[in-house]
């Protein structure tokens, strides 16, 4: 084994202190565009909006600061797995409850 | 989490690797944990859309937003501690690091103001609800998941103010270098999560209209 | 050659080097004791259970007894042995050194494990003292939530077990990943570790929602949350899938390390190379991956949208694939080997023959309609336990006569392990035959008692039950007494190719005397051995 293993890519990788600050702004620019959205648009493209601004921000987060896009890949696959894993769970309960209404033959309490 | 060498790894370099991957296998699994919350969220808004809209009209929008852009500012003002440990400028980390730490706090205590004006209203979770107002089911569901969800995050910002309190203490010892910090490194990385679940959480809970 | 260097239980002696030990091998024998400690207890309740059945109507035990039993019986035997055992026990021993590693990724988090597992089986029993739920070990809302039982102490003792088996899972992923021997390639690495690593995923990935569902029915219960009571507006259904999300996917946590034993003992006993490596490798990985997909089968009849329990149903049928694919693999690695039929592939017949038929009935269950009918009947439980018992125990008892020798230095009596594995056997289909039979039939599960038209066919099951129990502690003492008392062996009593056999038994402290080389594969039967192999046959 060499002593300087030379795999280990976010041992030097990584932005500029400047490219951090720069980051930090676009993500506070998100935000604020976010809550000036919420107020002008409601409903669900005011949800969808949101959501989509808040991956940007969350991307924003995992590439930069956390590295994602310097280091290993293995920890890029972490990350899909618990995107993936999430998506599933919320997806796999929602269409449940999505779809109550139109594919079931009797009427719950909720009025589904 | 020291510099010596443990007897199953041939460099230092694999063993911080390792550490990152061990951390970044941890984060998934948290995130795990508040997919569960944000499943209950997203069943229960649907099922009760209108009352979610009316109750989250009592959620504070000033305090949530503040909190979230704290919280922005800690992912930065930690990321940037990390950069000046590893360029060997560690006053300018200690610096970075405790304003981290402060913001965390801030944001800690403005969760507990929220919290006190809710309670102040009779808005509790579940079986103690009690505000007049907002009598309807879909509406204490609303506040139920939001003591939940918010709760569940404010304990993971307490653990992680732990973990950087600790971390700052080894950093003023000197205990952190420029060649081996690694335990910085994964203090960030659970920082930076607490940040991603409130990146999420912020517009399901403040920015419903 | 340190044929002079100590074996890891005579490296270092006293309490506190127990205790305080960050070998996985001593961790691996302290989980031994823990897992097979709750197998004892879970087992006891299971024979309180068909002994109350043995007579229809009042017996025994109070109703309300009886459903305490089962839900600890449930309770003990998932979480506190199924889920934990091959993996902390075979899995901490063995994958660091299938690797050729001297420890885990991190030994402490390790140790860690054990005194979470300890901790979370200590809440368990607390609660158990205290008079224990009667929910069954599903926790369903809305009864959890207003059961007149102490229900809290056990949904958290559960949530404690469960954060020890991210800690493993997460352990072993990152051992898989960063400490594999020089020139051992993911597709040179034996079987067991592909499935152990499939289970770590799961592991990893499923356990917090667990830990979610049982936290939010514990709030419900001690604080009135109501996040799934119908009265606040909840929906209970909805704690199911939290629930089943994570026991589904656990059910692959419980057999996919006993395929990879499977895998690890045939070739041995067959003394051939597997059928097909990467059939082995990949359908472990597409195990965990649909198995995720198909929790809503145990939501079939609870009120789910018809939509969403077709689409479930249809996933349910993909992962027979997978499995079909493995029992294909491993028919076809035993056709035409050199069988030496010992003990360890006896229990592989078991194995094969009782996961075929609890997977067959797995796949009629997961046919919708059908289920309408089983639902909540013996059926479920018999297919169950087809795969828990005939499956997962089997490959535990597998697992154990296979590498007792590795472990302790000691052979195990042959003569008793073939009598044991055949009562096992034997006692097993008496048990559970007859509750395919009841369930068929309309027996439902879960009740003190049962009509008398079905009184025989319980009489038959609890007689195999007291087979399969006598049958186990003759298992559980032979073992002891070789512990002491066995013939030494010899460092590869099976003529293995396994990496494990390259090394003394019981391995040195730090597992190898000199690091094998990944270049002689482990299941390559058809191709010389290691010439440069340390002699390794004298005793240490």
């Amino acid at each position: 084994m060499t002593k300087r293993d030379p795999s280990e890519p976010s041992e030097a990788g990584g932005p500029s202190a400047l490219g951090y600050v720069v980051v930090w702004i676009v993500l506070v620019a998100l935000a604020t565009a976010s809550l000036l959205s919420s107020q002008a648009v409601s409903g669900s493209a005011g949800l969808a909006i949101s959501l989509a601004i808040a991956a940007a921000k969350a991307a924003l987060v995992a590439a930069v600061f956390m590295h994602l896009a310097y280091g290993r890949a293995v920890h890029r696959m972490a990350f899909a797995a618990a995107i993936a894993f999430f998506l599933l769970l919320v997806l796999g309960v929602v269409a449940d409850v999505g779809t109550r209404s139109i594919a079931s033959s009797y009427v719950d309490d909720v009025g589904n | 989490m020291s510099d010596v060498l443990e007897v199953q790894y041939d460099t230092l370099a694999r063993q911080h690797a390792t550490a990152r991957l061990g951390m970044w296998i941890f984060l998934a699994s948290e995130s795990l944990l508040f997919g569960g919350l944000f499943a209950l969220y997203a069943a229960y808004r649907f099922i009760y859309p209108a009352e979610f809209h009316a109750a989250a009209a009592h959620a504070n929008v000033v305090l949530g937003t503040i909190n979230t852009y704290l919280l922005l500012t800690s992912s930065l003002t930690v990321a940037l501690a990390i950069y000046e440990t590893k360029h060997a400028r560690r006053h300018r980390a200690l610096i970075l690091l405790a304003i981290t730490i402060a913001l965390g706090v801030t944001f800690e205590v403005l969760k507990g103001v929220e919290y006190g004006q809710h309670l102040a209203d009779g808005i509790a979770p579940g079986g103690w609800y009690s505000y007049a107002a907002l009598p309807a089911h879909g509406a204490v569901l609303y506040f139920t998941l939001y003591y939940l969800m918010t709760g569940l995050h404010a304990l993971h910002v307490l653990g992680g103010l732990c973990a950087l309190t600790w971390l700052w203490v080894l950093l003023y010892r000197g205990r952190l270098t420029p060649d081996s910090h690694v335990a910085l490194e994964l203090g960030g990385l659970y920082w930076h999560l607490v940040d991603l679940v409130w990146i999420f959480l912020w517009p399901l809970i403040y920015l419903v209209t | 050659m340190a044929a002079s260097e100590p074996d890891y239980l005579r490296a270092r002696s006293g309490i506190r080097s127990w205790l305080l030990t960050t070998d996985h091998k001593r961790i691996a024998i302290m989980f031994f004791v823990a897992t097979t400690i709750a197998m004892m207890l879970g087992g006891t309740f299971a024979m309180l259970l068909r002994t109350k059945l043995l007579l229809p109507g009042p017996g025994i035990m109070e109703p309300i007894t009886y459903n305490r039993m089962f839900t600890l019986h449930g309770v003990v035997m998932v979480f506190m042995f199924m889920i934990p055992a091959i993996p902390a026990v075979f899995g901490n021993f063995f994958l660091p050194i299938m690797l050729g590693a001297k420890d885990l990724a991190f030994p402490r988090i390790n140790l860690a494990s054990f005194y979470v597992y300890v901790f979370g089986a200590t809440l368990t029993l607390w609660g158990m003292v205290h008079g224990g739920a009667d929910t069954g070990w599903t926790f369903y809302a809305p009864y959890a939530t207003v059961s007149p039982t102490d229900v809290a102490p056990i949904a958290i003792g559960v949530f404690v077990l469960g954060v020890s088996s991210i800690m493993t899972g997460l352990n072993f992923i990152a051992t898989t990943h960063m400490l594999r021997r020089e020139g051992l390639r993911w597709h040179g690495m034996p079987i067991f570790v592909w499935t152990l690593y499939a289970t770590s995923i799961i592991q990893v990935i499923a356990t917090p929602v667990l830990g979610l569902s049982v936290t939010l029915v514990a709030l419900d219960h001690a604080l009135k949350m109501g996040m799934f009571d119908p009265a606040l507006g909840g929906d209970p259904v909805l704690f199911e899938h939290l629930f089943w999300f994570y026991s589904h996917p656990a059910v692959y946590i419980m057999i996919l390390p006993g395929m990879g034993v499977v895998a690890e003992i045939i070739p041995t006993f067959a003394h051939k190379n597997q059928f097909s490596y990467k059939a082995l490798a990949y359908s472990s990985l597409g195990i965990a991956f649909v198995g995720f997909l198909t929790w809503g089968h145990h939501l079939f009849v609870a009120g789910i949208s018809q939509l969403d329990a077709a689409l479930f149903g249809l996933m349910s049928m993909f992962v027979a694939i997978f499995s079909a694919i493995k029992v294909f693999t491993w028919v076809g690695t035993l056709y035409r080997g050199s069988i030496a039929l010992k003990t360890p592939l006896l229990y592989m017949f078991a194995f094969i023959y009782l996961f075929v038929f609890g997977g067959m009935t797995g796949i009629a269950v997961a046919t919708t309609s059908l289920d309408v009918h089983w639902h909540d009947t013996y059926f479920v439980i018999a297919h169950f336990h087809f795969i828990m018992i005939g499956g997962t125990l089997t490959a535990f008892l597998g697992a154990t006569h296979y590498w007792f020798p590795k472990m302790f230095g000691r052979m195990y009596p042959e003569r008793l392990g073939v009598v044991s594995a055949v009562l096992v056997f034997a006692g097993f289909n008496l048990t559970f035959v007859p509750q395919f039979l009841l369930g068929n039939a309309g027996m439902p599960r879960r009740y003190a008692t049962y009509p008398v038209r079905f009184h025989l066919l319980n009489v038959i099951s609890t007689i195999g039950a007291y087979t399969l129990g006598a049958a186990l502690l003759l298992t559980l003492t032979y073992l002891l007494v070789a512990l002491f008392y066995g013939k030494r062996a010899p460092a590869n009593p099976w003529h293995s190719r396994g990496f494990e056999w390259r090394t003394p038994s019981p391995p040195p402290e730090h597992n190898f005397i000199k690091p094998f080389d990944p270049a002689y594969g482990p299941y390559a039967y058809d191709e010389p051995a290691d010439p440069n192999l340390p002699k390794l046959d004298e005793a240490a």
